[in-house]
């Protein structure tokens, strides 16, 4: 056997090499970016601090808190210093003159935090809301951002509260402070909701180059929100609803209305129509007061129905949907009716036996402390139009009634057997035992009228 | 083995120098600790709490000091030093004048965090502070208080009363075994029903509590009668005990006469009515003599603890809150 001979230096020699190279050092982190990430976060945060003040006129803000059931609200920033935020809003009660505190830091990230009260705050406030149903929960804002990306010369923050919520700041201008929220005020105030004095139909109308869609179109101002709801029946999207941002120029939606890709968010307001009008791309969103019925409405069939009479609701319950123009019509009549008949008054209308051909209509007023009652014969005439919605028309009997109240009465004898008649709509039951029918004025679509069966 | 010496001379000086990575020199922090600037506000704050007291008081907002499923809201700065000069008055120098200058020094929360609006629940009840171990207070609604206003400064003073006397509690106990024992029955932690705030305030007193929150244990009840005390002075507290005994009567008598039949003569009303003064008055008597007997429990804890003088306390306290709104 042969031995195996060690020499001692080749041993020490190796010994050596294994004892230079043991400690190379390859477990280090590879450094990805140029700093660690505590210098990296102080950074960001210098970054946007001075981004944030080197907008000349600040920023502005359309803040959607949640487009589920609420709109967006407007806020103008002007970060004046290191700690101080000047705001302005189309919401609230702004103070532009007084300063509250702002501060950035690090919290799941780098956040954007309004840290004192100032106008902003009133959407998180518990007890400020639009309505019963949001008790506890304000207008569901946030006031703390945190700092996302750039996107050209705007800031793009998600807020604290729904990070999948992106908020961005645009940069602001002179003008802005001197009248955007003023601008978005009036809009919202005056142009936005529905103009009593317009038809009752109010609606948005879809256009594709195939295809036309109408839907309801119906405002909740202290939400913001619009709840838009099919009228054609084989809608593509049945349920548009959004909520709604007031610009000076019309109103910005989200969600966007989306058809096949092509999205609208904006739209702009016509002053000579009175039309609000978003287009993109070959497709149109169009809201606007209906001069014509040419869409169906849902249906009564008035002397078909179990109950064959009907009462003016207004003469029972103060609580109605009258058409503003109609109650003004009530209000004329109540006081020309008292002071033609010597202090006399209104107490109730009705039509009876609607399911014959001669109805009357029925008075009943006060005289003292008796109530009277006087009937009115009519005819009355059903008809359809080309989209099958019914049209009655009452036309009085010759010689008519000629009772003394007659005089008082008749400014409500010729409305309800005006020539052009009413269409018939079965509205929502305003209350729970009878069903609720609107007659509006086929000449005059801001003549909207409700009556209960019986 | 000259050989083998250096050998072992290179191999030595291998080892030793093998892991001597350069150290690298300490050089500034890379996070900013720059002291913060401190505003009007927060130098005020820092003379009358933070300094003298070690208490800290918190008015920025900051995320997780506070429920985050609420939805609330910081204070408007300029509000901040108003209130905080009322608690000042009230609390801190009513405290400091009878106990001592180290009375809040030692005693006291490390920290008052300020919320300026409601915190309001969706079922419409609102919380208008909470002590958390006696560490800090949180004060709720500090923006909507009108400093100049009694009623609205007592009520907001009365937030800090209460929770202050949790505090004292958990540095001295008090004798919870005898102050329990003087409602044992009546304590609930359903105290919040019926949802009628005066309907609740009958059964409360009724039965021996000063409110109806006092009836959820002991030592909220201890809380509730030292608040009471010292938001009311010593003759506003004798009108609020004897209409306590007034209202537990005549809800009696009410109670008699519903029960009468529509036809019931005025002799029958008459008879009906003095039989119900003579059954309540005692029960009424009573429920106000478990009152007091908290009250003496209080006012013992007060003397052997502290060697305080709870009427002193009640005076100047009361006192306090007249100065504070002028």
């Amino acid at each position: 056997m042969r031995k195996f001979k060690i020499n001692t230096c080749k041993l020490i020699v190796a010994f050596v090499l294994l004892i230079f190279s043991s400690c190379e050092d390859n477990n280090d982190p590879e450094l990805l970016f140029e700093d660690t990430p505590a210098v990296r976060i102080e950074k960001r945060i210098a970054e946007l601090k001075s981004s944030l003040q080197s907008s000349e006129n600040g920023w502005k803000i359309t803040y959607f808190t949640d487009d589920t059931e609420l709109g967006g609200f407007t806020f103008l920033f002007d970060f004046i210093s290191d700690s101080e935020v000047l705001m302005d809003s189309d919401f609230g009660t702004p103070d532009v003159n007084t300063a509250s505190l702002y501060d950035i830091t690090l919290g799941s990230t780098i956040k954007l935090t309004f840290t004192t009260k100032n106008v902003i705050h009133e959407l998180s406030d518990s007890d400020n809301y639009p309505d019963e149903e949001f008790v506890g929960q304000g207008y569901r804002g946030s006031f703390e951002f945190l700092y996302y990306q750039t996107d050209g010369d705007d800031i793009l923050f998600k807020s604290n509260r729904d990070r999948s919520n992106i908020i961005r700041f645009s940069k602001a201008t002179e003008s802005d402070w001197m009248n955007l929220t003023a601008n978005n005020k009036d809009m919202l105030n005056n142009y936005i909701p529905k103009d009593p004095l317009k038809s009752v139909f109010r609606n948005l109308i879809l256009e594709t180059e195939s295809n036309t869609t109408l839907y309801n179109f119906s405002f909740n101002a202290p939400r913001r929100y619009a709840t838009v709801t099919a009228i054609t029946t084989d809608a593509i999207e049945s349920d548009i609803s959004f909520g709604l941002a007031p610009t000076p120029t019309g109103f910005i939606i989200s969600p966007e209305i989306d058809v096949d890709g092509v999205k609208l968010n904006e739209f702009n307001y016509d002053t000579d129509t009175s039309e609000f009008v978003a287009e993109n791309n070959g497709v149109k969103a169009i809201l606007r007061y209906e001069s014509d019925l040419n869409f169906v409405l849902p249906s009564y069939d008035l002397g078909n129905e179990p109950n064959n009479s009907i009462r003016l609701y207004s003469t029972r319950f103060s609580l109605n949907d009258d058409s503003e123009s109609f109650t003004q019509f009530m209000d004329d009549l109540r006081a020309f009716f008292s002071e033609s008949l010597g202090g006399r008054s209104i107490q109730r209308i009705y039509v009876y036996n609607l399911d014959s051909d001669e109805p009357f209509i029925q008075l009943r007023y006060l005289s003292g402390s008796t109530t009277y009652r006087q009937n009115f014969p009519v005819t009355k005439t059903i008809t359809e139009d080309a989209l099958g919605n019914r049209i009655v028309v009452f036309t009085e009997i010759q010689p008519g009634n000629t009772h003394f109240s007659r005089r008082g009465f008749l400014p409500f004898i010729e409305y309800l057997t005006r020539e052009s008649g009413f269409y018939i709509q079965r509205r929502g039951n305003l209350n729970a035992n009878q069903k609720t029918i609107g007659l509006i004025a086929v000449d005059d679509f801001t003549l909207l009228s409700h009556w209960y069966d019986f | 083995m000259k050989k083998a010496n250096i050998f072992i001379a290179v191999i030595f000086f291998a080892i030793i120098s093998a892991c001597n990575p350069e150290e690298n020199k300490l050089t500034e922090s890379n996070l900013d600790t720059d002291t913060p600037e401190l505003n009007v506000t927060d130098s005020w704050l820092r003379e009358y709490f933070t300094i003298p007291y070690n208490i800290e008081v918190n008015y920025k907002w900051h995320e997780g000091r506070v429920d985050l499923d609420r939805y609330l809201s910081p204070p408007t700065l300029e509000k901040v030093i108003p209130v905080m000069d009322i608690v000042k008055q009230v609390w801190i120098d009513t405290y400091s004048e009878l106990g001592g200058e180290n009375f809040i020094k030692e005693i006291a929360p490390r920290e008052l965090l300020l919320v300026g609006g409601k915190n309001l629940n969706p079922s419409g009840t609102r919380t208008l502070g909470f002590a958390e171990g006696g560490k800090n207070i949180v004060l709720f609604e500090t923006d909507l208080i009108n400093v100049k206003d009694k009623s609205e400064v007592t009520m907001f003073v009365k937030t800090i009363q209460h929770e202050y006397a949790h505090i004292l509690n958990q540095q001295i106990r008090y004798d919870e075994e005898a102050f329990k024992e003087i409602t044992p029955s009546g304590y609930t932690s359903q105290w919040y029903n019926p949802a009628d705030e005066e309907e609740r305030f009958d059964i409360a007193n009724s039965q021996g509590f000063i409110t109806d929150y006092a009836r959820l244990n002991e030592n909220e009840d201890f809380a509730e009668m030292l608040e009471t005390i010292l938001t009311n002075n010593a003759e506003e507290y004798q009108e609020l005990l004897d209409n306590i005994k007034a209202k537990i009567i005549s809800n009696a008598v009410d109670a008699a006469l519903e029960n009468l039949p529509t036809t019931a003569t005025q002799d029958e009303i008459d008879a009906a009515t003095q039989g119900a003064t003579v059954t309540a008055t005692p029960e009424a008597e009573n429920a106000i003599a478990l009152i007091k007997a908290k009250e003496a429990i209080v006012a013992d804890y007060f003397k052997k603890s502290f060697n305080i003088d709870l009427y002193e306390l009640q005076k100047l306290a009361t006192d306090n809150i007249l100065k504070a709104i002028q």
